[in-house]
């Protein structure tokens, strides 16, 4: 079963949540992408992430930038398992590779010095196997440089070559710069690239002092320009003959030791192939340890019991909004467990984004995340699944239609006696309100039996006195505070804070609508005719209990 | 030698452009590095684009090379590298990809001639040049573009050498025209005024602005493109006496341009200020149109430009007279020196004399 289907991971905000990590290797990136929930068997290695987690969060929180270069050298490594893979087929590595491979391999060194440094070698499950031998191969000869080249030092018939070469190229060049350098004496002026040299037709100095020196011979002549050419003799014709002999044996002495060392980095292949995924999984760790120190998480503590229980919780997106909005936001405090937790209250009471951080702290703790909140606890779920009032409807379905096909999947998924957190908001609000009140009171008593957590938040009356189902309520309005207060001051007056409703202790419905009507501005003349209505109704309870 | 004045005036990097196809870009590239070699400097060679080759390709020619020689580093895509011949150590890679691989940065350890594909924007141009610098290079010198590509290559060089010829045109009138033209352009004067260069510099974190006008005290006001097309006098509407610069952010267009020049007559002198000359985008009227309201068009970030070579070579009608041309072209883009490095001689325009250079 999905432990978070897209339409939840949407609602609750958590792929927002979720992007606000970020790795910086490809790798991590990849991996981030393929993270899924720890499942209710995991819990000891959730445990255990929790932990590393909490451990970076103390650095960082203590010194934000001490990572800095750890997460700089974790920047750098390149996915090159394709190199890796092509090696154990005895596909013969280019130079860039083993370049890569070198550095990868230079790079896990400098990781580890860093991870000792901030004393978080405790972080790996085990330690680093950097592959020295195999650093050692393609560092030969080569001055203890990151860089990479085909060293003298892998090959002797190479060196030989090579000396060779470089010996027959410095004769050409001398030549050359022989020439060069009597030019620069005669006429002030050098060879190009081609080994030419061109003056205007009218400088016949020049051109004089050109046609006097043997090493030159005029290739071109015409009314404006001369253009006289660097003579090859016979030492030269030979010496550039064989270099390209020469350069032709050193690339097949160079593919040669190429061939070798792919071969040697074949049979490391599986171990640089871990060191590479130790590296991406440190990138992804380090990336949720930095996000849990900026957003100031807390380890969640795992609960043997089926329940959750969270203290000053916070919906990281809700609150940037609020805040933004120059308002306070309320943290949230709730309990809940197995069956059903109804919760009421007025509108713009904050229902919904109890649900949403009910929803997302679970999510974030169960993908290895510490939460923002002061405490935490909870049981591993098996599945989330909500349904909020403003949630986007499938296509082709009305929005009745549409929740009653999420109830029938959360009836189905919960019914199995499996531990699931099913978020509904407003329930059956959709259709007309007696038969929406029945179905809604038939689902929660169903509901209430099983294993799953269930919160549903209604304005029905009829479901607020039901047997074995917790209450919850928003403490609602002050509306003193509001009189006092101009009316658009609605949010300033409003006490979000959840009350436990005790059987026989009030549990009348609070919806405060006709307030907030008037408050949000809909005009004075029907929101009196509203109230008049209101008062002549049976349908509706009387207040239960006065505001706070 | 040119490059030498160039590393007299404290630079590091130079880059290559030309004003057309065929102007002897490469040749000019080439030179600058067989200079930088004699006089044993560590140099660094990439390229912005495949400019050169696209032409070279069209009209059957070899593609332009360049010979590396021991020690240069090169900044160049990978299978350009690994195809070359040559003996090299391999540095870097950038993590930049172009159609021939990754550039990436290589120390030749042998003599070789080798094609050029470099990073193909400006942002990669710097990222290039900041690892070539950590390297450790005395100059680095960038095969840029000019047509149909923005001038990122000017922009992030500390000096340009501009390469025109007679494929521009044959008729030297028309070619010296369009040379002024790119050249005024190129040497834009710089917007000097510290107190405000910072505030507007910060507009380019306001995307949505399009032109701001400014007082000597600061912003006046900021226009979008949207209120600029749903009331075209906007900018004539909320100019004031007050109101010394106008900022355009982005493409300075002839359309923008005339919006500007529409404000009510016998006000201040104006300046018209972009972000570097990179936003130009003004037909030959535009331009009259700025002198003739005597605006001021400005840059925050200048273009150095340090001299002009001519190429005499045309595919099309063979060669021009290269005294003739030399002259012309040192007149036409006086104090800037021009060159034909071909025949080795600078036009000295206060004496209308040639001077051999070495």
């Amino acid at each position: 079963m999905e432990f978070l289907d897209m339409a939840t991971r949407r609602q609750l905000g958590f792929d927002q949540v979720w992007s606000q990590i970020t790795p910086v290797s490809s790798l991590g990136k990849v991996l981030m992408r393929q993270a899924h929930a720890f499942t209710q068997a995991e819990w000891p290695e959730l445990e255990r992430e929790f932990n590393r987690l909490e451990q970076i969060r103390d650095q960082l929180t203590r010194e934000p930038k001490s990572a800095d270069n750890l997460i700089f050298l974790l920047s750098a490594v390149r996915d090159i398992s394709g190199s890796l893979k092509r090696s154990m087929q005895g596909v013969t590595l280019d130079d860039m590779e083993f370049y890569e491979i070198k550095k990868l391999l230079g790079t896990g060194e400098k990781v580890v010095l860093e991870l000792e440094r901030l004393g978080w070698l405790s972080l790996l499950s085990k330690p680093l196997d950097l592959c020295a031998e195999c650093r050692e191969s393609l560092s030969r000869g080569q001055g203890g440089h990151d860089s990479f080249y085909v060293a003298d030092a892998y090959d002797q018939k190479l060196a030989r070559v090579r000396a060779e070469r470089a010996r027959l190229e410095r004769i050409r060049a001398g030549f050359r710069a022989s020439v060069d350098s009597a030019l620069i004496q005669t006429v002030g002026r050098f060879l190009s690239m081609e080994g030419e040299i061109t003056v205007g037709a009218g400088d016949a100095e020049t051109i004089a002092l050109l046609e006097a020196m043997i090493e030159l011979h005029k290739t071109q002549e015409s009314a404006n320009f001369v253009t006289f050419q660097l003579n090859e003799d016979e030492e030269m014709r030979q010496i550039r003959e064989t270099l390209v002999e020469v350069r032709v044996e050193e690339e097949q002495c160079k593919e040669e030791v190429r061939v070798e060392l792919t071969a040697l980095v074949g049979e490391f292949a599986p171990r640089i192939g871990d060191l590479l995924e130790s590296l991406a999984w440190l990138d992804f760790l380090l990336a949720k340890g930095k996000f849990a120190a900026a957003m100031g998480g807390v380890k969640p503590q795992v609960s043997k019991a089926s329940r959750i229980c969270i203290h000053d919780g916070r919906h990281l997106i809700l609150e940037e909004e609020v805040a933004q909005g120059g308002q306070i936001y309320t943290p949230l405090t709730l309990e809940a467990s197995p069956g059903v937790t109804l919760i009421t209250g007025p509108n713009m009471g904050g229902k919904t984004a109890t649900l949403k951080t009910l929803g997302l702290l679970t999510a974030m703790a169960q993908y290895g995340l510490l939460v923002p909140a002061s405490s935490m606890e909870f049981s591993p779920r098996l599945f989330i699944r909500a349904h909020l009032a403003a949630s986007e409807i499938p296509r082709g379905l009305s929005a009745f239609a549409g929740e009653v096909v999420f109830l029938r999947d959360v009836v189905q998924q919960s019914g199995g006696g499996e531990d699931g957190l099913v978020l509904v908001d407003e329930i059956a609000h959709g259709t007309n309100p007696v038969e929406g009140a029945g179905i809604a009171q038939a689902i929660i008593e169903y509901l209430r039996g099983q294993q799953a957590i269930t919160v549903i938040t209604t304005h029905f009356p009829s479901l607020v006195g039901l047997s074995s189902i917790r209450h919850l309520r928003v403490k609602g309005l002050d509306r003193e505070k509001l009189r006092k207060l101009e009316m658009n001051s609605l949010q300033r007056c409003m006490d979000y804070r959840l009350e436990v409703v005790q059987k026989g202790q009030g549990e009348g419905l609070i919806s405060d609508a006709t307030v907030v009507a008037e408050a949000l501005g809909l005009d004075p003349l029907i929101v009196e005719r509203a109230k008049e209505l209101l008062e002549s109704s049976t349908i509706v309870e009387k207040r239960g209990c006065t505001n706070a | 030698m040119l490059i030498e004045e160039v590393l007299s005036l404290g630079f590091s990097s130079i880059s290559v452009i030309g004003l057309g196809k065929n102007t002897g870009k490469t040749f000019s590239f080439n030179q600058l590095l067989m200079e930088a070699c004699q006089l044993g400097i560590n140099v660094a060679v990439t390229t912005i684009g495949l400019d050169g080759e696209e032409q070279d390709s069209l009209l059957y020619n070899e593609k332009p090379r360049i010979i590396i020689r021991p020690g240069q580093i090169v900044a160049n895509a990978k299978s350009l590298i690994l195809d070359s011949g040559l003996d090299y150590e391999i540095m870097g890679s950038t993590g930049i990809r172009t159609p021939l691989g990754e550039v990436i940065l290589a120390r030749a350890l042998s003599t070789g001639k080798t094609l050029l594909a470099g990073p193909s924007a400006g942002h990669e141009l710097v990222l290039v040049k900041q690892q070539l610098e950590k390297v450790g290079i005395d100059l680095l010198i960038v095969d840029g573009a000019i047509d149909r590509r923005s001038l990122s290559a000017p922009m992030v060089t500390d000096t340009t050498v501009l390469a025109v010829g007679t494929e521009v045109s044959w008729d030297r009138q028309l070619l010296l025209e369009r040379l002024k033209a790119q050249v005024a352009i190129l040497t834009l004067p710089v917007w000097k005024n510290p107190k405000l260069a910072g505030e507007v510099r910060g507009l380019a974190t306001e995307t949505d602005v399009k032109v701001a006008l400014l007082s000597a005290e600061g912003i006046q006001s900021r226009v979008s493109y949207e209120d600029i097309v749903h009331n075209p006098n906007v900018l004539a509407e909320l100019m004031d006496e007050q109101t010394t610069t106008v900022f355009v952010q982005g493409m300075l267009s002839d359309e923008v341009l005339a919006k500007i020049l529409s404000r009510k007559p016998n006000m201040a002198l104006l300046t018209i200020l972009v972000s570097d000359p990179t936003s130009v985008f003004l037909g030959k009227q535009s331009f009259l149109r700025l002198t003739s309201n005597q605006a001021a068009l400005k840059v925050l970030d200048p273009i150095h430009l340090s001299a002009v070579t001519v190429n005499p070579f045309s595919s099309r009608f063979g060669l021009a007279d290269p005294l003739l041309l030399l002259r012309d072209v040192g007149q036409a883009v006086d104090p800037i020196p021009a060159f034909d490095l071909n025949l080795g001689i600078r036009y000295r325009p206060e004496r209308e004399a040639f001077d051999g250079i070495s």
